[in-house]
């Protein structure tokens, strides 16, 4: 990897972790090692990063904590110059748990997985394409593991999912006093997935780990469009307001990890994941009352790997260093590049720290630095053109408790 | 602790840290042209004309007006002097070709509801405000106050206008003359366009003429009696024309300046000859159709039900009418309420000077290609002198629908959103997107980086 930072926050839940708009900042031990967290299976994250660990842990785990997103976006524009995206920050936020009953082990996860933001000012060059855009998912997921043997245990959880999406951009009509309209749609929506794992304990030194979770269909029914700033000449041909609906394809994501413990003091784990970003192939809007705007947009995603390298070294009795690295691919394609997803491929730098308050509490902080590379695009559809640079920085912060 | 404590206030000064990505400002160069004094010549698109007049607004956001402000970024003084219209005439603005008369003028159309003869109300082209009959300010010579002028873009002028000192010669007799001109002219009726261009000692230069050579026969229908002319209504002599312009870029060069030299459009390509359809005779009842079969009967035209073929005055055709055929236009100054109420196209047919025929669009196409066919070998002569954009070929895409940051624009009337309320001039994102047109050749040519326009930012067709 090129970069050399460390950053202490590998936590970047809302803005495009594992390309598109997948968040991967789950837990803070596992942020700090570059989110190679498939293979580990020591925390209750793995609620998350593979549930058939959690039947090998050694005792019961409740963790919680949340993480400040700071994506900041740049735009070059051969009209304007650099156009910066205006700050916005995220605070996802995730709360594990799992008790062991014998062989089965049950667990609860409630976290953010996906989601992402991006505003550019109400008067921007690209204000018709948009002006802001904002999803948050919620998902939560009941799940059981077995521990099949001392080496192997499986696991799976249902995961029951919501969204609230939220879009804003301009509409190319002028009125007397209205330079141009503003439309604005808002929906929720809900779907179901499951996330299953397998955990194999290999040595005393080795695990690894295989999880699938997979995809998400958001259903948004009877979602809220509004359009202000209209002409009344042209008021039928936008309302006031309007139901709409669409869905939002999230991806599944397969991972395999590897953690290998060297001595008392150091351990590395290796990530890879593929994330089936090929079924997000187009975002479209369907207006039951007034069929006249729906809107079919071509997305054209492509299936995604990301690999993560990471490390956990104690440096006393009561006190981890993590430090990790990431590579991940953008599930964007040249010619879909648009500013309310301006993604790219990407390094991760990451930090983190672990300290032992008590035999039973923990406490993380992470801090993950994600650097975009610089990216030129035409895009097909709307003819926008320039060039994106973008990084994000994610704090985070965590507890554990077991007993 | 004390490692903790450190590795604590590091990710503090990170996550306060959150710089922002951003780009260095670009530098633009001006290539192998000089953009310090900036001329525009040529007629009503230069000038700033759009629905109907010549107004205030348009004259400020008239394509050499942008490009000026373009041409800033890459050395331009930022001296840039337009013959605006005072602040009485901006109220609607001026267009005294709709009369014969150059002291009665009429105010631009805007958008807006009008009930026809027939009792329907529809959203049209409406005038802004009643004809200017009593304020002839505007024709007062304003050059010493606010010349010289950078934009000499003059409404109504054809290519042998440009190096006539009669066109600011107002006379009985005089045909040329031009009030457009007379207002701004150095010295009326000794002065020419070509010699104020070099009042502001250009370096570089943007023609745009002949458009009016052919579209004046085109936009009257077509009802010159000669081949070739020197009246507004006559095609212009093609040596004639080629003389015109060779001397009118001879001149330019001459100066030392720089320039780009634009084309002729296509008719098929603009609203004005192409929004109203050649079957637009819509009948409804069925007696309507048996009084219009039997009203023909003797030369076999035969009516339906729903949309027909107009009926024409064609002195060819026997009994000098006939249906318009599918490929022929209707100009957009045919009067509505003739066609509403009055018959016009069914019971009497429309006259000659309201639309053309295959023979005179083929003549016009024909002189069209001839014209620009002259404009490119012109450019060809002076490679690294002279850029040729063509706006035929543009307005010919235009067609396909341009789309300029997710917003599209065809040359459909008001809906298309690139033409102004006339039908023939752009409206100023229409202006936008030519200005876009001049500075990506101009680029090209040059090799300088002058940045876009952004089209979007320009008022559109305004909805009431």
């Amino acid at each position: 990897m090129r970069k050399i930072l460390f950053t202490l926050f590998s936590f970047l839940p809302l803005f495009s972790l594992a390309g598109g708009f997948q968040i991967n900042t789950q837990g803070e031990k596992a942020n700090g090692m570059g989110g190679s967290a498939t293979g580990i299976g020591k925390d209750a994250s793995s609620v998350y990063f593979n549930p058939g660990s959690l039947s090998l842990q050694e005792k019961s785990c409740i963790m919680g904590g949340f993480n400040f997103v700071s994506p900041r976006a740049s735009f070059l524009s051969p009209i304007n110059g650099n156009v910066d995206a205006e700050k916005v920050n995220f605070t996802p936020f995730y709360l594990y748990g799992f008790y062991k009953i014998n062989r089965f082990t049950i667990g609860l996860g409630v976290n953010n997985p996906y989601g992402m933001g991006s505003s550019w000012g109400d008067d921007w060059e690209g204000k018709y394409i948009i002006q802001e855009i904002k999803l948050n998912t919620f998902y939560i997921q009941p799940t059981v593991s077995y521990k099949i043997t001392d080496r192997i245990g499986v696991g799976a959880g249902f995961v029951y999912a919501t969204g609230h999406a939220f879009v804003r951009k301009a509409v190319p009509v002028t009125g007397v006093s209205t330079p141009y309209g503003e439309a604005e749609l808002d929906g929720n929506g809900h779907g179901f997935g499951f996330n299953a794992g397998l955990f194999f304990k290999l040595s005393e030194q080795a695990t690894a780990g295989l999880s699938y979770r997979s995809r998400v269909k958001l259903n948004v029914k009877d979602g809220d469009a509004t359009f202000s700033g209209i002409p009344s000449s042209l008021s039928s041909e936008f309302p006031a307001s309007a139901g709409f609906n669409t869905e939002i394809n999230l991806p599944s994501t397969l991972s395999v990890g590897l953690a290998y413990q060297f001595n008392d003091k150091l351990m590395v784990a290796l990530d890879f994941n593929l994330t089936g970003w090929a079924v997000y192939d187009s975002l479209n809007f369907e207006f039951p009352d007034h069929p006249d705007l729906d809107s079919r947009s071509g997305r054209n995603y492509k299936n995604a790997i990301a690999a993560r390298l990471g490390g956990q070294y104690k440096i006393t009795k009561k006190l981890d260093f993590r430090a990790g690295i990431a590579f991940d691919e953008s599930p964007v394609r040249d010619g879909y590049l648009s500013p309310e997803l301006p993604d790219a491929n990407k390094s991760i730098l990451t930090f983190g720290a672990g300290y032992q308050i008590t035999e039973s509490l923990s406490a993380d902080l992470s801090f993950m630095l994600e650097n975009f590379a610089e990216r030129k695009d035409v895009n097909y559809e709307t003819n926008f053109s320039g060039k994106y640079k973008s990084t994000v920085t994610v704090f985070g912060i965590g507890v554990n408790y077991v007993f | 602790m004390y490692k903790l404590r450190i590795i604590v206030s590091i990710s503090i000064l990170f996550a306060v840290n959150s710089c922002t990505p951003s780009f260095d400002d670009p530098r633009y160069n001006t290539g192998t042209a000089d953009f310090t004094s900036y001329v525009a010549l040529g007629n009503s698109f230069t000038a700033g004309f759009a629905d109907a007049a010549l107004y205030v607004e348009g004259q400020e956001n008239a394509y050499p007006a942008m490009l000026a402000r373009q041409f800033m970024m890459v050395g331009n003084s930022g001296e840039f002097h337009t013959p605006l219209l005072d602040a009485a005439n901006a109220i609607g603005g001026v267009n005294p070709s709709a009369s014969t008369d150059p002291l009665q003028t009429t105010t631009k159309f805007i958008l807006g509801y009008a009930t026809g003869c027939d009792g329907v109300t529809t959203l049209t082209p409406v005038p802004y405000g009643p004809p200017n009959t009593q304020n002839n300010s505007y024709l007062q010579n304003i050059f010493a106050s606010m010349g010289p002028f950078n934009n000499l873009g003059v409404p109504g002028i054809k290519s042998f206008h440009l190096d006539n000192p009669d066109v600011a010669l107002l006379s009985p007799t005089n045909k040329n003359y031009n009030p457009f001109y007379a207002r701004m002219a150095s010295d009326p009726q000794f002065s020419t366009i070509l010699g104020d261009a070099q009042l502001v000692n250009p370096t570089f230069f943007t023609l745009w003429i002949g458009s009016n050579d052919v579209l004046g026969y085109a936009t009257s229908g077509g009802i010159s009696p000669v081949s070739a002319g020197m009246n507004w209504v006559d095609i212009s002599p093609i040596d004639t024309f080629k003389l015109a312009l060779t001397n009118a870029v001879n001149k330019l060069l001459a100066t030392g300046a720089k320039g780009a030299v634009g084309n002729i459009p296509d008719i098929t390509d603009i609203p004005f000859f192409t929004s109203i359809p050649y079957n637009g005779l819509n009948l409804t009842r069925q007696g309507q159709v048996d009084t219009l079969n039997n009203l023909y009967a003797s030369l076999g035209i035969i009516f339906h039900l729903g949309q027909n073929a107009y009926v024409v005055a064609d002195s060819f055709a026997p009994g000098g009418v006939r249906q318009i055929q599918a490929a022929e236009l209707i100009l957009l100054t045919i009067p509505q309420e003739e066609i509403r109420c009055n018959g016009m196209g069914s019971t009497t047919p429309i006259p000659d000077k309201y639309w053309l025929d295959q023979d005179e669009m083929d003549l016009i196409r024909n002189i069209t290609i001839a014209f620009n066919n002259h404009i490119s070998s012109l450019v060809n002569n002076y490679p690294d002198k002279l850029a040729l954009v063509n706006f035929n070929a543009y307005f010919n895409n235009l067609t396909a629908g341009i789309i300029f940051n997710g917003v599209t624009y065809t040359p459909e009337f008001i809906s298309g959103g690139a033409f102004s309320l006339d039908g023939i001039h752009p409206n100023q994102r229409g202006y936008a997107l030519i200005a876009n047109q001049y500075i990506a050749v101009i680029n090209a040519t040059f090799g300088s980086t002058i940045p876009q326009v952004d089209v979007n930012k320009f008022p559109g067709i305004v909805f009431p």
